[in-house]
């Protein structure tokens, strides 16, 4: 049925409308590459920006992004479309550079601060508005984020970045509703006080 | 429309990179022709190479 749907398409450029989940199945029933490809097209470059921003590395960057695309193409199979494609790709994109990262500083010997970990208790009144968050100035932004502990960047990446649901996230870290919420709460805080070391003593954002 | 920080630093870490996403395209290419030789060498291979360690379990056997 898709197959006959999308067959007129593929000898030609395939519709930038196409879904993704339909995308994935005419992949998987006709093996052509050319709809990988499309989704290759339309996400490399955010994988790429996700990548850089974890690894704080260019080429490490780009060895991410062709390893992490060789992974979807793999496990397209896998892909049960009960979340979006978009989703499913995140994960696997924020799962890798976070295993990346462990095994790096695994090697340096340094303590790993793992997305699944239990934030520590901050007991300042740091809390900070959603909105405070999306204007804070975008270099700043760029400091502090650099600064807090991966997982909590990552996850603040995922929510107001890729502004995924909570239920997206809890698929992606694999975590209740209760917890995700918990972990943004705490990464927010942590966000503050980096931001209050940093910038307190030079007026707001 | 509101301001969000966080797409923009998304936009800004792309400008300062060099970002190649053909090279990257080639290399999933040569990675999945890499993997793909390989299962094909396998599928080959491997029933001879399980064929000959029954002979041999047969040989002992007998």
């Amino acid at each position: 049925m898709i197959i006959n749907l999308l067959n007129p398409i593929v000898s030609g450029a395939i519709s930038d409308s196409l879904p993704d989940e339909r995308v994935v199945d005419a992949y998987l029933s006709t093996q052509n590459s050319s709809y990988f490809e499309v989704l290759y097209d339309r996400y490399s470059k955010k994988v790429f920006a996700k990548c850089i921003s974890l690894l704080k590395n260019e080429t490490k960057a780009e060895d991410a992004t062709q390893e992490i695309f060789v992974k979807v193409l793999l496990n397209l199979s896998g892909f049960s479309g009960k979340s979006k494609f978009s989703t499913w790709l995140y994960s696997i994109t924020y799962n890798f550079c976070i295993d990346t990262i462990r095994k790096n500083k695994k090697k340096l010997g340094v303590l790993v601060d793992d997305i699944n970990s239990v934030g520590e208790n901050i007991s300042d009144n740091l809390a900070i508005s959603d909105k405070e968050l999306l204007e804070t100035n975008v270099f700043r932004l760029k400091r502090v984020l650099d600064e807090i502990p991966t997982g909590d960047k990552a996850i603040l990446l995922m929510k107001y970045q890729d502004e995924l649901s909570i239920k997206d996230i809890c698929e992606i870290i694999d975590k209740s509703e209760s917890a995700v919420k918990m972990k943004i709460k705490r990464a927010k805080e942590k966000f503050k006080k980096v931001y209050d070391e940093l910038y307190l003593n030079q007026g707001a954002a | 429309m509101e301001k969000n920080s966080f797409k923009e630093l998304e936009e800004l870490e792309l400008k300062d990179t060099s970002f190649d996403e053909n090279s990257i395209k080639t290399g999933i290419s040569s990675d999945i022709g890499l993997l793909k030789f390989i299962v094909s060498i396998l599928e080959i291979f491997l029933p001879n190479v399980l064929e000959m360690f029954d002979d041999r379990e047969q040989e002992k056997k007998d």
